[in-house]
């Protein structure tokens, strides 16, 4: 009766901030629209249309954006913007990507052209990634992907950084103070000129988290704080930038690291545990690059090193339960050519080579392994115009790994222009993926599986783009269907030999398919007031079409915690100095058992949208500028899950000022 | 603007409906024979469930934690124990116990603060022993009041492992056997009228389950750990051992990478049970391990097939569980002491434990 009481409570509160938003927002417009025009920059939602781009499905996360989440990650960015989903265990803890409905390890992720995936679990925990530290960043969808690497059944994620070739003398300090003992810092400074650039990052994000949620987990129900939740992040970027006539030269250097404490699940009432999550990680890149008229050439050659360390104990009876270090070290070398002898046509080749030397030991478990690869790929592209409105790109790769050799990955584009201001466009991408097993899936003690098969994927895309444009008004969206199949999908669980530990084997044969839709708005209203609204949606089915035991009820079935529905709403008005924004991400349903059981006592994450809203002002006292915005986080007070009996924080708050110069 | 605000209006209302709150349903169970199964869910998921089946009518009623208390039962249920018509849950990774009416399954109380808890054993109606995992302690609670009462450390300081992490219970006498499973070799003697742990047994590497037959022997099923296990790998292994001389009378292996679990024992105690892929049954004068299995699994595949096993007290019918992809609900499978099939039916994730509920 308690949880009862509990529920009709929230929704009662709820309905009554409804009224008052509408209210608030209704007098908001009426004195908004008494003012001035500003302008604001362009936004285009589907990809640039280069030559070395046409016949992709590309994504570029506009920079608008990205200085609106500034303070956040980039699991919080890609999860508010993009068709992707992030499976969050919660604020300031582990983050995973499913792109179209695929698993963690089937989305690639580049930072400046090189493959930063852990080589253990195959897989990048995106809550690790400040976006203060990111200048842009692009998605590709399905097949597309083959154009940085293979791998990626899902789709890539491509995040870079740029010099600033006008900048002289540039300082940017960002102060946030949030609910929970929550303070992040943020600070860069640059200098140089045309020819030079130098540019440092520092950033630190600390929480204690302690947030309030009432425990529905345990008997009796109760409410109570979220404990050992608490997190301190740190890092900094440095780049440095020269050029000299026809060569360009420049230097990255990336540390990080990140300290976690990890919550017990809501039904926890065991004694004392301490458990902590610290990731290390250090990635250095050198690039140089030759650039004539036509041609490009370029090498770059990167490093990432990262530790995990993973501690368990109890400490009433003094037993470390787990005390584990991972290192991994990753070394790569890439050489790419691009020769562009017409406007129409542009032929790359590019050679990677990398290698992985993993090393993981649990002190208390006394298990552990050590292994390495070497992998080697080799990519040829075409990107070819043959008329105005029609683009065609063919490539493929061929790849090395351990002693397997897998000679022919290819991916097929057009793109076919419907009309002749090229506003609107048919996008066709054909592809063959695959995707190799991380070494923990091989090499893990116990059950790691030495003769797994890598995962081999058929994908394919058709996508319609639009935009259209006005003086008042531009418009552009794109809507995307895409299917595929991958085979040999790999999955832990037990065997039916009645080992107590669990194996990976090659089991599933999964079929995804689903529609990614993206729309922009951008429109000025009564001259005073810009408005910006963005949309995503994105339906993602997954299922299991190869469960074999008769009474398997898995077959067909979505995939367990990967939504078929997502979809992200952002809005923004600006007058004059003042802005409000408003960003609405939605989580559609997840099922928890893979025959997708649903009964009132099983348990079903049911959908949920959160708002956060954020109202700001600028301030301009050349050459400074100062910012000043409020955050509400979770304004409607949403209960809800992301991850099964692992609280969320309900409504909370956030001030952020932002202090700039530039000569 | 008109569209932004209308949209946002829409988007809180949706995101304003709840879902109805789930009544609570009362069950009565009294009177009525059946077998509490305990579902183990999956790790760190917290999704473990209790259903009950009535041997009788042939029903099974899932969830039954859940519908009449509200709540959740936890994260990886291991065990269940009926003493007095109370039903007392494992609860692994919550570190708890819950106390049930087993009769209504009404919750009654908890016991927390455990570290790893696996097994419980009842020596008198004050008394009762919890074996854990981690904690190298027995806790000693009375079942009456719920309150933890005492403690038996059996920490082993020699050992570079973990030692012991202690399991199943049986009584002899005065005496409690406790096998150490993971990263372990022993059977521990405990006297429980002064709660000392008093000798230890050597077996093979890794015992998961025991039993005790009509001739007061202790028969000991171990699994030899795994490959690259730091502790050693060996094969599995069937142990004989005298409960009043504690020495080992006979020892049966099996061929590395079979993986036998469960040791069960019939109502008349002189026949042995277990599953090693498939079911076997052995007699305990037996010389050697059966080469037919009695009850065959049908699973070809690598995964699925028979996860759990447990032989009615009374009708000597056997239970098994099958947790299938171990990542939806599993199920029972009933058979006459015979081997026929008498029953089928659906439970929760991972059956992994049963107690049978005399009336």
């Amino acid at each position: 009766m308690k949880s009862k009481s509990k529920i009709l409570t929230t929704t009662h509160f709820k309905a009554i901030l409804c009224c008052l938003m509408v209210l608030f927002y209704a007098e908001d417009i009426v004195a908004q629209k008494l003012n001035d025009t500003i302008s604001i920059q362009e936004v285009q939602v589907f990809g640039k249309k280069k030559i070395e781009e046409s016949g992709l499905l590309i994504t570029h996360i506009d920079t608008m954006q990205l200085q609106m989440m500034k303070t956040l990650t980039v699991s919080e960015l890609l999860s508010s913007y993009s068709p992707i989903f992030i499976k969050s265990y919660g604020r300031g803890s582990t983050a995973s990507a499913s792109f179209r409905g695929t698993a963690p390890s089937h989305t690639q992720v580049y930072w400046n052209g090189i493959k930063i995936n852990s080589p253990m679990r195959g897989d990048v925990d995106f809550s690790l990634f400040p976006v203060y530290f990111i200048d842009d960043i692009s998605l590709q969808h399905g097949g597309s992907s083959l154009q940085s690497g293979s791998g990626a059944l899902g789709g890539s994620v491509l995040i870079n950084n740029k010099p600033d070739w006008t900048d002289r003398l540039s300082i940017r300090y960002v102060q946030t103070i949030e609910s929970y003992a929550t303070a992040k810092e943020y600070l860069n400074v640059g200098f140089g000129n045309g020819k030079f650039q130098f540019k440092t990052r520092v950033f630190s994000d600390r929480s204690k988290n302690n947030f309030p949620y009432f425990n529905y987990g345990v008997l009796p129900m109760r409410e109570t704080t979220q404990t050992n939740a608490g997190y301190s992040k740190m890092g900094l970027l440095q780049e440095v930038y020269t050029r000299l006539a026809k060569h360009t030269f420049s230097a990255k250097l990336w540390a990080h690291q990140s300290n976690r404490d990890l919550p017990q699940l809501m039904s926890f009432e065991g004694d004392t545990r301490v458990e902590t999550q610290d990731d290390q990680n250090i990635r250095g890149i050198i690039n140089w690059k030759y650039i004539t008229e036509k041609s490009k050439l370029e090498w770059v050659g990167g490093v990432n090193l990262n530790e995990l360390n993973y501690f368990r104990s109890s400490t009433e009876a003094s037993f470390v339960n787990f005390d584990s270090r991972s290192k991994e070290k990753s070394f790569s070398n890439q050489i790419n050519f691009d020769w562009k002898p017409r406007e129409t046509l542009s032929l790359n080749w590019s050679f990677n080579t990398s290698y992985h030397q993993v090393s993981v030991f649990d002190r208390a478990q006394q298990l552990g392994y050590d292994q390495d690869r070497i992998e080697l790929s080799l990519l040829n592209s075409i990107h070819w115009q043959p008329k105005p409105q029609v683009s065609l790109s063919f490539l493929f790769r061929s790849e090395l790994y351990d002693s397997q050799l897998i000679e022919f990955i290819p991916s097929i584009g057009m793109e076919y222009f419907t009309d002749k201001k090229q506003q609107s466009s048919l996008k066709l991408n054909l592809a063959r993926n695959y995707h190799q097993p991380g070494l923990n899936d091989l090499y893990w003690i116990p059950g790691g599986n030495p003769d797994l098969k890598p995962e081999d994927g058929y994908s394919g895309d058709l996508a319609f783009a639009f935009s259209k444009k006005n003086k008042k008004m531009t418009f552009s969206g794109q809507l995307t269907g895409f299917a595929s199949l991958i085979e040999n999908w790999i999955v832990w669980q037990p065997s039916a030999g009645g080992a107590y530990y669990w194996e990976a084997n090659n089991l599933r044969k999964v079929f995804a398919r689903g529609v990614e839709i993206q729309t922009s708005v951008h429109t000025t209203i009564a001259n005073a007031v810009s408005f910006d609204l963005r949309g995503n949606y994105s339906h993602a089915a997954t299922s299991n079409i190869d469960a074999v035991p008769s009474v398997d009820e898995s077959r067909g079935k979505q995939l367990i915690y990967i939504p078929k529905h997502k979809a992200n709403l952002f809005a923004e008005a600006a007058f004059k100095n003042y802005y409000l924004k408003i960003n609405a991400p939605f989580t559609g349903k997840r099922y928890t058992s893979s025959n997708n059981v649903e009964s009132d006592y099983e348990k079903v994450l049911n959908p949920y949208w959160l708002f956060n809203l954020t109202g700001g002002r600028r301030f301009e006292f050349k050459p400074f500028r100062v910012d000043a915005s409020l955050s509400i986080e979770n304004l409607a007070n949403t209960d809800y899950m992301a991850i099964l009996w692992r609280p969320m924080p309900g409504r909370y708050y956030s001030l952020t000022f932002q202090f700039s110069y530039k000569k | 603007m008109k569209v932004f605000l209308t949209i946002l209006i829409c988007l809180i209302i949706f995101s304003a409906c709840k879902e109805n709150p789930v009544d609570t349903v009362f069950f009565d169970f009294s009177g009525n024979r059946g077998v509490y199964i305990v579902n183990e869910g999956n790790f760190m998921y917290g999704n473990s469930s209790l259903s009950f089946y009535d041997t009788d009518s042939k029903r099974v009623y899932n969830q039954v934690f859940q519908a009449r208390n509200g709540a959740p039962l936890g994260d990886v249920a291991q065990s269940i124990a009926i003493w007095n018509n109370l039903g007392f849950v494992v609860v692994n990774n919550s570190g708890k116990i819950y106390v049930i009416d087993s009769r209504t399954a009404e919750f009654k109380g908890t016991i927390s603060g455990l570290s790893s808890p696996r097994h419980i054993h009842f020596v008198h109606s004050q008394k009762a022993y919890v074996t854990d995992l981690y904690a190298r302690k027995i806790t000693i609670f009375d079942p009456q009041t719920l309150q933890i009462t005492g403690k038996i450390p059996v920490g082993n300081s020699k050992s570079e492992f973990n030692q012991h992490s202690t399991e199943q219970l049986i009584s002899y006498k005065n005496l409690v056997f406790i096998n150490c499973w993971s990263y372990d070799n022993k059977i521990l003697v405990i006297n429980s009228d002064t709660d000392q742990l008093i000798d230890s047994i050597e077996v093979f590497k890794q015992p998961n389950s025991m039993v005790l037959d009509k001739e007061n022997k202790l028969w000991v099923l171990t699994d030899g750990g795994f490959e690259g296990n730091p502790y050693g790998y060996e094969q599995p292994g069937l142990l004989k051992i005298d409960a009043e001389t504690r020495e080992v009378e006979r020892s049966f292996r099996f061929a590395r990478g079979e993986h036998p679990l469960n040791l069960c024992i019939n109502p008349t105690r002189d026949t042995l049970y277990f599953l090693n892929r498939h079911v076997w049954k052995m007699a305990t004068g037996e010389k050697r391990i059966p080469e037919q299995p009695f009850i065959e699994s049908k699973y070809t595949s690598s995964y699925g097939g028979f996860y759990s096993l447990a032989i009615d007290p009374e009708t000597s019918e056997i239970y098994l569980g099958d947790a299938i992809d171990h990542r939806q609900n599993g199920l029972v499978y009933r058979y006459s002491r015979n081997g026929k099939l008498i029953d089928e039916f659906k439970v929760g994730i991972s059956p992994g434990d049963f107690a049978f509920k005399k009336d």
